[in-house]
């Protein structure tokens, strides 16, 4: 159907209902009459039946409202829902709306002053949000090594007073508290002390230092004392005239 | 009286080693004294610590104590090793004169005869074969034993553990 045809054909329509609405005048004027009539005669005639039909009326009026507001509630829920599902609001917005405009009128401070942070905090439940919280995978993501890399420690440490920290420190505290046998208990000084043997080589060291002796100051006392018992056994040889003494012994010594 | 020794004169120690020895083996039994004094002092510790007192023995009973240490010290070392402390530090060994150990029976007469009567020790300076009073009477023989790290030459001592042959017997 062509535009001028839609026209033509929604004028014409338009006049014969004018037309029908017109000549209906006089019977909607004696329809509205005869209504009047009769129920003033059936007032004057049976008031009561008019107060109850009045209060019967009033109540199913009311009873009609609500059903035609649930009946819209749910069209227009349905409506709204048909209409979500086939406009795409997102692109209808983008299009239509000027969002710079709106956003250059808001009043972002305003908004931000009648914000009541204190009371959003007090509701806030943060307990039960940290317990949401899973820590070990928040570590595991953390790439600590550039972290570290990133922090000049060298500019922190020189922003230590390390000597209030020292004055500050009750080494006697810290000293009471320390469980050293503890510590002690979980040393291995049997092995520590293997390894410093070990390293140590001491029967090394003692066989060096033996064998030095043996060589040195105990083979010289034993040569001398050797040679102290052939001067006195040659020394009574003479004294009691016994002849030529044996020779005297070579220190004895190794292959 | 016993039979000369299987050993040469020049092989048989001396009375300039053996004293030096033998006073090396005094300390030793001093030592051994000082021991056995704490150890019957921390045993009356231990029997009695709240009336503990010293020993105070008496002269008697320390000489005792010193001959009866000496006499097991001297016996052990001879009649195990053919050595006492002394004899090693001098390089010294007790053997009989056929050459082998003492036996203990030998052993512990020689320590009571050496005990009892040290200058018997004097004769191994008179006697041609350096033997002393004690030697002669129990048959033994004490005779250089040790070896030098350096330097050529036999190994053992002349007069070595085993008999050496061509040795006058009888008495020095």
């Amino acid at each position: 159907m062509d535009p001028t045809t839609a026209r033509l054909l929604l004028g014409a329509g338009s006049g014969a209902a004018e037309l029908v609405w017109r000549a209906g005048a006089p019977v909607r004027a004696a329809s509205a009459g005869l209504l009047r009539g009769g129920v003033a005669v059936l007032d004057r005639v049976s008031p009561g039946t008019v107060a109850a039909l009045v209060r019967r009326g009033r109540r199913e009026r009311v009873l009609l409202a609500r059903w035609v507001d649930r009946l819209l509630r749910e069209v227009v829920a349905l409506v709204v829902d048909a209409l979500l599902r086939t406009v795409d609001l997102t692109a209808l917005v983008r299009e239509h709306v000027a969002l710079d405009e709106v956003a250059a009128g808001l009043d972002v401070d305003a908004v931000a002053a009648r914000v009541d942070v204190d009371a959003i905090v007090a509701r806030v439940d943060l307990d039960a949000a940290v317990r949401r919280v899973d820590l070990d995978a928040i570590v595991r993501r953390l790439d600590l090594d550039r972290a570290v890399e990133r922090v000049d420690v060298e500019a922190v440490v020189r922003r230590v007073d390390l000597d209030s920290v020292a004055a500050g420190l009750d080494v006697d505290r810290v000293a009471a508290r320390l469980d050293l046998d503890a510590v002690v208990r979980r040393l291995d000084l049997v092995g520590i002390a293997r390894e410093v043997v070990d390293a140590l080589d001491l029967p090394g060291i003692i066989r060096s230092s033996t064998g030095a002796l043996t060589s040195d100051t105990v083979r010289t006392v034993r040569s001398e004392a050797m040679n102290a018992d052939g001067v006195v056994a040659g020394a009574m040889d003479r004294l009691l005239r016994r002849g030529a003494p044996p020779p005297a012994p070579r220190p004895p010594v190794l292959p | 009286m016993t039979h000369g020794p299987d050993v040469s004169p020049a092989g048989t120690a001396g009375i300039v080693t053996r004293t030096l020895a033998a006073i090396v083996d005094v300390v030793v039994v001093l030592v051994l004294m000082g021991t056995a004094f704490l150890a019957v002092a921390g045993v009356r510790f231990l029997v009695s610590p709240v009336g503990f007192s010293w020993p105070a023995p008496s002269w008697a009973q320390s000489l005792a104590a010193a001959g009866l240490l000496a006499v097991g010290y001297l016996t052990a070392a001879w009649a195990t090793s053919g050595r006492t402390a002394g004899a090693a530090v001098l390089g010294l060994r007790v053997r009989s004169v056929g050459g082998a150990r003492l036996g203990w029976f030998r052993a512990a007469l020689r320590a009571a005869l050496c005990v009892a009567f040290p200058p018997g020790l004097a004769w191994s300076a008179v006697g041609r074969r350096r033997r002393s009073v004690q030697d002669l009477l129990v048959g033994s023989v004490v005779v250089y034993d040790w070896v030098s790290p350096a330097g050529g030459g036999s190994g053992r001592a002349e007069a070595g553990h085993g008999p050496v042959t061509g040795v006058e017997e009888g008495e020095p």
